[in-house]
């Protein structure tokens, strides 16, 4: 049974970092056919009315590929920047802004994971000071009870509940999620944990991007 | 935000190495950067890079074409309609980066206008074959030109290489359900590209000295340069839009020299857009679904870039829970 074979699998990771020249980070970045570009600015100057006295204020812009931005949009905005406050130092730059913009490009499932795990590569290649990294992984469960991970828009289709987490490198906690469907207690445990050894291997995937990314340097010293 | 501006030393040395006829990018100044395009799996997505995606010094702009049937225009009752929306997303530039979304204001109209002159008024699409019913229904085609990145400048001449791309690209459904018949492509009668020429003015000799003139100008040629012309030409050298911005005088016989260069571009262009959609074609026709899209397209050998193939991440017993 093909489905269930590649019930696991993570689909291929793709990173380049530093694509946009007038940005302080980017990251183009793709997780199986969903590519999403993204872009950071940060820590900035900040408009005097949307100044805080305790930490950075975090902008998230995500443009739907046609159309003007709408509900959904906003939603994935919302998710982003409880994230993004959640894992910079925030502190560290008071009266300052960080501002994310977000491009999705194409679309095979995962769209939110892919747009969350762009952010964090980006916030890395910008070198702001974060608390934690944070990636996240789709996974959907078929009507005959099979966890899915990662799965691709087709493989998707006959899924009949979806789930998303977001992971941090330190503990491993659960940093956001979003459901969809009916979950069943083990089937939600099942899928957490497929989701949290999904989200492992790309951490593992982030430590190997930025090695590359300084690899010159490192070999300097 | 603020971008950082150019300062006066960097301004003064790129018009000094100009005078020489140098570039700051090693480039002659008839010389163009390369243009590369890419095709997304959706149909009618395009995205064109014009300089080195490999640095950072590459302008990025994403267009997508779509389609939804509504009221034709009582003017013009058996006639589609192609409407084109240019945003310069966040990521553009700094001066962009504002989530309320000023959407790039005047640069956008510039663009936008551009390549509504360009697209739409040069009719290249067959807008009566978009007709359903007369004074009813047509179909309305909507073009989204998002600007990611203008670091490299060259930003409207990329813009029109992608919503060309985008449209040449695009299938839309026929009124029957997509089960019943394939979607068709649009007819498009030719095909017009943007050119940029920017022109700066002698420093030593008078005004009426000839002007110093760079093909495809970078972002900081943009920032210093006395002027541009923008020619939409199409590879029969047809000229379809003519645009001069600036304040500097051009005589006649500077126009058409330019506009037979332009010409040369547009064939190029023309060219690489049908190679890439003849390659995509028959990509999609042999099942190679894997191998479109967007995901791998600037893959090279790069310490900035890291890929990673499939992976069986768990053991785990997961079935039937």
């Amino acid at each position: 049974m093909p489905v269930k074979d590649k019930a696991l699998e993570l689909r291929p990771l793709f990173a380049q970092l530093g694509l946009l020249g007038h940005t302080d980070g980017s990251v183009m970045f793709s997780l199986g056919q969903t590519a999403v570009i993204c872009g950071v600015y940060g820590p900035a100057e900040v408009k005097p009315h949307k100044e805080r006295l305790e930490g950075a204020t975090v902008e998230i812009s995500l443009r739907p590929p046609s159309g003007p931005t709408g509900l959904q949009e906003k939603a994935k905005e919302a998710v982003l920047k409880g994230l993004v406050e959640s894992s910079i130092l925030g502190s560290l730059h008071p009266r300052t802004s960080v501002f994310v913009s977000l491009q999705p490009l194409d679309m095979d499932g995962g769209e939110l994971a892919a747009a969350v795990n762009a952010t964090c590569l980006a916030l890395m290649d910008c070198s702001i000071s974060m608390r934690c990294l944070f990636a996240s992984v789709e996974v959907t469960r078929t009507e005959d009870g099979i966890i899915l991970l990662d799965p691709s828009q087709k493989q998707a289709t006959k899924a009949v509940a979806k789930a998303t987490f977001v992971f941090e490198s330190v503990n491993q906690d659960v940093l956001a999620s979003h459901l969809e469907g009916r979950w069943s207690e083990k089937a939600f445990q099942a899928g957490l944990q497929a989701a949290l050894d999904g989200s492992k291997a790309i951490f593992q995937f982030y430590r190997e991007t930025v090695k590359r990314k300084f690899s010159k340097e490192l070999m300097m010293k | 935000m603020r971008d950082v501006p150019l300062s006066n030393l960097e301004r003064q040395f790129l018009l000094d190495a100009l005078e020489e006829s140098k570039r700051l990018d090693g480039r002659s100044t008839p010389q163009r950067r390369p243009l590369e395009l890419h095709f997304g799996r959706v149909e009618g997505t395009a995205l064109v890079s014009v300089g080195e995606t490999q640095s950072d010094h590459a302008s990025l702009v994403y267009a997508q074409a779509s389609a939804s049937i509504a009221e034709p225009a009582v003017s013009r009752p058996i006639e589609g309609m192609l409407n084109i929306f240019v945003t310069y997303c966040g990521s553009a530039a700094a001066r962009f980066a504002d989530a309320a979304g000023t959407a790039g204001g005047d640069e956008a109209v510039e663009v936008t206008r551009l390549l509504e002159r360009c697209l739409k008024e040069s009719r290249c699409l067959d807008l009566e074959s978009l007709c359903i019913v007369a004074e009813e229904k047509v179909w309305q085609i909507r073009l989204d030109v998002n600007i990611l990145s203008a670091a490299a400048g060259g930003v409207a001449d990329a813009a029109s290489v992608a919503a060309l791309a985008a449209l040449a690209h695009f299938k839309r459904p026929e009124i029957h359900p997509v089960s019943e018949r394939d979607p068709v492509a649009l007819a498009i009668h030719h095909y017009p590209v943007l050119s940029t020429f920017a022109f700066f003015n002698r420093q030593k000799s008078g005004s009426n000295a000839e002007k110093i003139v760079c093909v495809d100008p970078t972002w900081q040629e943009e920032q210093v340069m006395a002027g541009k012309i923008v020619f939409g030409v199409n590879p029969y050298r047809e000229i379809c839009t003519l645009h001069l911005a600036g304040q500097l005088l051009i005589d006649k016989s500077v126009v058409l020299r330019y506009a037979h260069v332009a010409s040369q571009h547009a064939k190029s262009v023309v060219d690489l857009i049908k190679n890439q959609l003849h390659e995509d074609t028959q990509k999609r026709l042999a099942g190679q679904t894997e191998e479109i899209g967007f995901a791998f397209a600037f893959k090279q050998n790069s310490i900035l870039q890291n890929v990673k193939p499939a992976e069986m991440v768990s053991t785990a017993n997961l079935e039937h829970v």
